[in-house]
């Protein structure tokens, strides 16, 4: 029998990875309009509860490096329980490698990646909610090398540990990696989600059908509408929308200018590759 | 011949060549649910072809169970009775005490086909609310918020339930709660009086009373809710029971240890022994306590 394999939904947070989800979902439904909080496809962030019911010891008693080590095979028994050919799974760390040197997504078990990227201007903007801090301690997160997403010192959230790290590591983590690889630039996904929706769907080697009805059925106002109405399960700051904005642009608006000077400084280089600068 | 110490293991009266000050010393006058030992060995680093190779964990063909876990020892588990263990840290530390009375008490239960839920307990008017719920949900924090509230303590995240008797009866764990630094906060605890779980971890321990075997009154699966309000669902027959994953601790491994039957029958009797309900209710820790007083004056209906 052939091993289940993964293809990862990667990005920097707030970069369109939970819209790309939405669609696949509203796919997966004919393109009806998927519950935001009870999805079809069921790609969550690993947690310590999948961690603890594979390995059977208590997940929140092991560190940030012994986590590390066991994701590769908390990955391969997540597959192996599925019992699917693909399994279609969200992430938002960086490409990145534990102590044993082996990446935590195991190689043996990709079939390829989804990046998603965002211009990190806009990313700030939108990212300062979503890690529950100001515009301008999110341009420090975007340029901070060690940072590490659902690192809770008080408390552990639900999530695993993921290592972010900086905006321009992680873009290049994932695009100078050797897993086979889609780019989807959000800003092209908002200026025709259609076409973006349709390369997706191609990589991932699912049926186009439905295309048009799953981008209309998630459009922004409907999920900021859903999120409205019954709150959204993922949002890290019950307080904050989750699903604020989705302009683009908005970094140039919003960043001042010295805000701007630090994000073109820190991430020029991988800005001016993917067509920000 | 070191001596050994004869502590209370969750109502067993285990036999250690160490002290454990999470156990209560064993008190003559008790009835033990039946012995166990822990005896200091060269426990091998794996198992002959194993029906599960996990990175901490592995089960042999006849139901033993070795746990490789750095911060506490290696152990060998057998007819759930004798712990071997090799150890890697002080068996008085924090952190081996935590893993001995959390994730090796928990298969050796299974070993021995005992019913142990993944819950923290409390007793209010003499009977005990069982807090169960996957890992992170808050059980153990809800359970201090109950206590600051009035209710004792009774277990934190793993309760035996003793299904052979007309009463559901969920014995006593050890005196220790462990939290995390903004339960501790929100709570008041002094620094002083929380312990380290293990260096590079900001969980704690807080001592707790030692407590006394009690019926069960209510069992509550609590669920974190995506919206801002507490919730709470009486569940009937085997709904309250139902799936076992977020109800049975290392539910998995007590399918691998071939448990699954005398589980389903315990959790059976379970269902038709003890009301339950379905509490959700946002992670919101500025809401901690009045999450549990909703609770307490929910629990009013079924006293």
């Amino acid at each position: 029998m052939k091993e289940t394999e993964y293809i990862w939904l990667a990005s920097y947070p707030k970069s369109g990875n939970t819209w790309v989800r939405m669609m696949l979902n509203s796919l997966a439904l004919g393109g009806a309009v998927p519950d935001i909080n009870d999805l079809e496809l069921k790609v969550p962030i690993v947690s310590y509860t999948n961690l603890q019911e594979q390995f059977g010891v208590e997940a929140t008693e092991l560190t940030y490096s012994e986590i590390a080590l066991v994701r590769p095979e908390l990955y391969r028994r997540l597959a192996l329980e599925s019992g699917r050919d693909v399994l279609i799974h969200k992430v938002h760390d960086q490409l990145w490698g534990n102590d044993a040197g082996e990446p935590v997504f195991p190689k043996d078990r990709t079939r390829g990646v989804v990046y998603i990227v965002r211009d990190p201007r806009d990313v700030a903007v939108s990212a300062a909610a979503f890690f529950g801090t100001t515009i301008e301690a999110a341009v420090d997160i975007l340029a901070a090398e060690k940072y590490v997403l659902a690192y809770s010192p008080g408390g552990p959230s639900r999530q695993l540990p993921q290592l972010l790290g900086g905006w321009s590591t992680h873009v290049t983590s994932w695009l100078d990696g050797d897993f086979p690889l889609l780019l989807v630039r959000y800003e092209d996904l908002l200026d025709d989600p259609v076409a973006s929706l349709r390369k997706i769907v191609e990589f991932l080697g699912m049926s186009a059908e439905h295309v048009e009805a799953a981008v209309a059925a998630t459009h922004f106002d409907q999920l900021a509408r859903q999120e409205q109405q019954q709150g959204f399960r993922e949002n890290p700051h019950a307080k904050d929308k989750f699903f604020r904005s989705g302009k683009a642009g908005e970094g140039k608006l919003r960043l001042t200018p010295e805000q701007l000077v630090r994000i073109e400084t820190a991430h020029g280089a991988v800005m001016k590759r993917l067509g920000y600068l | 011949m070191q001596e050994m110490r004869q502590f209370n293991f969750y109502g067993y009266r285990l036999s250690s060549p160490w002290g454990l000050s999470w156990l209560s010393p064993w008190q003559e006058s008790e009835i033990a649910s039946g012995e166990m030992a822990i005896l200091e060995a060269e426990v091998p680093e794996s198992l002959p072809d194993p029906v599960e190779r996990g990175p901490f964990i592995q089960i042999g063909r006849e139901g033993e169970v070795l746990l490789d876990m750095k911060h506490a020892g290696r152990f060998l588990l057998r007819n759930g009775r004798e712990i071997l263990v090799s150890p890697f840290e002080s068996p008085e530390s924090e952190a081996f005490q935590s893993f001995l009375t959390g994730t090796v008490a928990g298969l050796l239960f299974h070993q021995k086909s005992r019913l142990a839920l993944h819950a923290s307990a409390v007793v209010v008017r003499g009977r005990a609310i069982l807090l169960s719920g996957w890992a992170t949900v808050g059980k153990s924090a809800l359970a201090a918020a109950l206590m600051e509230q009035g209710a004792e303590f009774l277990s934190d995240d793993l309760c035996l339930v003793d299904m052979s008797r007309e009463e559901a009866i969920v014995s006593a764990g050890p005196s220790r709660i462990r939290l995390w630094p903004d339960v501790g906060d929100y709570l008041g605890f002094p620094e002083e009086a929380r312990y380290p779980l293990r260096s590079g971890l900001r969980k704690f321990t807080l001592v707790t009373q030692t407590a006394s075997p009690v019926r069960a009154g209510l069992l509550v699966r609590a669920e974190d809710a995506h919206h801002r309000s507490v919730q709470f669902v009486h569940l009937r027959g085997m709904h309250s029971v139902m799936p076992p994953h977020s109800l049975v601790y290392q539910h998995r491994f007590a399918g691998l240890l071939q448990r699954q039957k005398p589980m389903l029958t315990a959790l059976s009797t379970l269902a038709g022994k003890v009301p339950a309900i379905r509490m959700e209710f946002p992670r919101q820790m500025q809401q901690l306590r009045e999450i549990a007083s909703s609770l307490l004056q929910h629990v009013e209906t079924y006293w």
